[in-house]
């Protein structure tokens, strides 16, 4: 009845199921957190909801000494940043180069080997050489998105374009339709829901970077903060901060979704 | 007539002259043999303005190539002459409307917009913003679309309507520009109702019919379906395969050619004219014509009765005659 090929799950059935797994793991934490404080109320490893409670209150409230600013919220603010920046010039690029790329072949004959190139080279790999050129400011964590998701987005939007059935270039074409037209008009409005979406898909590749950098070279930052709280071992701030984190990923693709939805009603994904 | 082989003179037209095609030939490289496998071979087409051609024959005997070359899709390998209104053909423009089977409506724009496309490319940029162009162009939009039947669908998204509706949003698409610019001249359709049912594809052949005769345009229409094609043309193309000459005997298959040219009545607007006994025949004539690979039919016999119609000598015959370059062959 309820295991095998012929089961069907109810509604709630389903919910209750999926829950389980959530419940054991966030039940056996605590469990295993509360055995080990018994033993040693020091214990740092597996701290308590009190513990990164108390943690995360001192880091958002109270001011730093030295800085004098909420380190919880300078951290955030500055992941967001560079985030923000990362992506936005890495869809632009992503748009425009993938669209010109995709439409006029002479431009994907100039592109396309040095896009296979570097989109060959792990751009984890080359975040020292990144560092030691661009120096360890902004400039070099958004240079480390761009190269590891702004040059799959060009690929991707080129494909996207290439998908566009010549039909409809002929066909606008025989409407009178300018080179330009046909860019502005005909190709790139059905290809900006698809960047949203690519831009949802390569969320999680940009969180990597961002995170990779912060922790390699900076000052501030989730990133960063999670990798300095390594050295005390306080997990009670590195599990918010991971929580966290999480939490912001997940919004981002929230939002993202509902405006794709919102503002381009007529684009069906699964058409595809 | 000259020897064995079919020769018809180039005749002299008085009206407008639409196509004018003459040794026409082209290919596709074959992929196993790295050659180049010839597709259509010596067409000679003449039309003038205001006629409705089909074009059938077999499935894969090149109709759709040919109607690429006409719409500018692409370049014809070799040929003495390939003009549309008195010009060489060029790429795709506004002069050539095209209607294919599927996939030429936006699907960011809601079908009053579609339509509305045409018009909005071919004017100028200052006249875009004017209230009296603007107004006049929805009045000739909503025109196009009363006329196709899609007032009630102007403002849904083209994945949500029908088979038949988009057809008929990319046939208005196609039109609605013809009032305002005298564009385009001809309309070139590959099987345009091709993925339609029987029912909504009768009443498609009733419109484009009826639109015709309205316009008293040019349309190049390509079809696999002999009924449909010899209920719409005024003038039926059969290209095929399937034929033999003194040069070739049919083996090496070296393309098609037309192997039929005839005129034809067109003023039914009733699709029971296809339950009359002369409908039959003539779709059997046509079938033994272009479809029936066991019977060739020679360079010689190609029913070419349409008083447009003419048959240049190929390129073996002018090998024959000496005044072959080697370098023109298309093999
Ligand atoms: N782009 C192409 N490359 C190679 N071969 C092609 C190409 N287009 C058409 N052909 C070949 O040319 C022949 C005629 O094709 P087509 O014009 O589509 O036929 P039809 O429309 O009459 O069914 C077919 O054998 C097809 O395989
Ligand atoms: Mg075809």
């Amino acid at each position: 009845m309820f295991w095998g090929i012929n089961a069907r799950p109810g509604p709630v059935f389903s919910r209750v199921l999926g829950l389980l797994p959530l419940v054991l793991l966030i039940g056996g934490y605590f469990t295993a957190s509360y055995i080990r404080h018994v033993d040693n109320p020091q214990d740092k490893l597996m701290p308590g909801a009190s513990q990164m409670y108390e943690s995360m209150k001192e880091i958002a409230t109270v001011p730093d000494k030295r800085t004098e600013q909420v380190l919880f919220w300078t951290d955030t603010k500055s992941s967001l940043c560079r985030l923000g920046i990362g992506v936005g010039v890495s869809a632009v690029l992503g748009y425009i180069l993938g669209m010109v790329i995709g439409v006029f072949p002479s431009a994907k004959s100039i592109f396309t080997p040095i896009l296979t190139l570097c989109s060959n080279i792990n751009p984890l790999a080359i975040l020292v050489i990144i560092l030691v050129f661009m120096g360890i400011g902004e400039g070099s964590k958004i240079f480390l998105i761009v190269f590891g998701v702004g040059i799959p987005l060009v690929r991707s939007i080129q494909q996207a374009v290439e998908k566009v059935p010549n039909e409809l270039i002929v066909k606008a074409q025989t409407l009178g339709a300018s080179q330009s037209q046909i860019v502005v008009r005909v190709v790139s409005p059905q290809i900006l829901p698809q960047l949203i979406e690519l831009v949802r898909v390569n969320l999680g590749q940009v969180w990597i970077f961002v995170i990779a950098a912060e922790a390699v070279a900076s000052t501030e930052g989730l990133g960063y903060r999670i990798y300095l709280q390594q050295r005390y071992m306080n997990m009670s701030l590195i599990i918010p901060y991971v929580l966290y984190i999480s939490a912001i990923a997940y919004s981002m693709d929230l939002v993202l979704q509902i405006i794709r939805r919102k503002c381009f009603p007529w684009y069906k994904p699964e058409d595809k | 007539m000259n020897g064995t082989n079919g020769v018809k003179a180039k005749p002299v037209i008085t009206g407008e002259e639409a196509l004018h095609i003459e040794s026409a030939y082209h290919g596709y490289p074959d992929t196993e043999t790295g050659r180049t496998k010839r597709v259509l071979t010596n067409i000679d087409l003449l039309s003038e303005s205001g006629e409705f051609i089909c074009l059938v024959g077999p499935s894969g005997c090149g109709k759709s190539t040919l109607l690429r070359l006409i719409t500018g899709q692409e370049r014809v390998q070799q040929a003495k002459h390939f003009d549309v209104f008195s010009r060489p053909v060029g790429f795709p423009d506004k002069q050539r409307g095209v209607v294919f089977q599927q996939y030429t409506l936006l699907p960011n724009l809601t079908v009053a917009k579609n339509v509305r496309l045409g018009l909005e490319f071919q004017a100028d940029l200052h006249d875009l913003w004017r209230p009296k162009w603007r107004r006049e162009a929805n009045l000739i939009t909503m025109k196009y679309l009363e006329r196709m039947r899609l007032a009630d669908a102007a403002n849904k998204y083209p994945q949500e309507l029908s088979g038949g509706m988009r057809q008929r949003v990319a046939i208005a698409q196609t039109l609605v520009t013809i009032d305002m610019f005298g564009m385009p001249k001809v309309l070139c359709m590959d099987e345009p109702f091709g993925a339609l049912d029987p029912g909504t594809r009768e009443d498609m052949q009733v419109l484009i019919s009826q639109l015709w005769e309205e316009h008293k345009m040019t349309v190049i229409f390509v079809t696999h379906d002999l009924e449909e094609a010899v209920f719409l043309s005024s003038r039926l193309l059969v290209l095929s395969q399937y034929w033999t000459s003194d040069q070739d005997d049919g083996s090496k298959l070296s393309g098609s050619r037309i192997v039929m040219d005839i005129p034809l009545d067109k003023h039914a607007m009733s699709t029971e004219v296809k339950k009359t006994a002369e409908f039959g025949a003539l779709m059997k004539q046509v079938l033994d014509t272009g479809f029936n690979p066991n019977h060739r039919r020679h360079v010689a016999e190609f029913n070419l009765e349409h008083p447009k119609s003419f048959q240049s000598l190929s390129l073996e015959e002018d090998h024959l005659n000496g005044t072959f370059h080697e370098r023109d062959i298309v093999t």
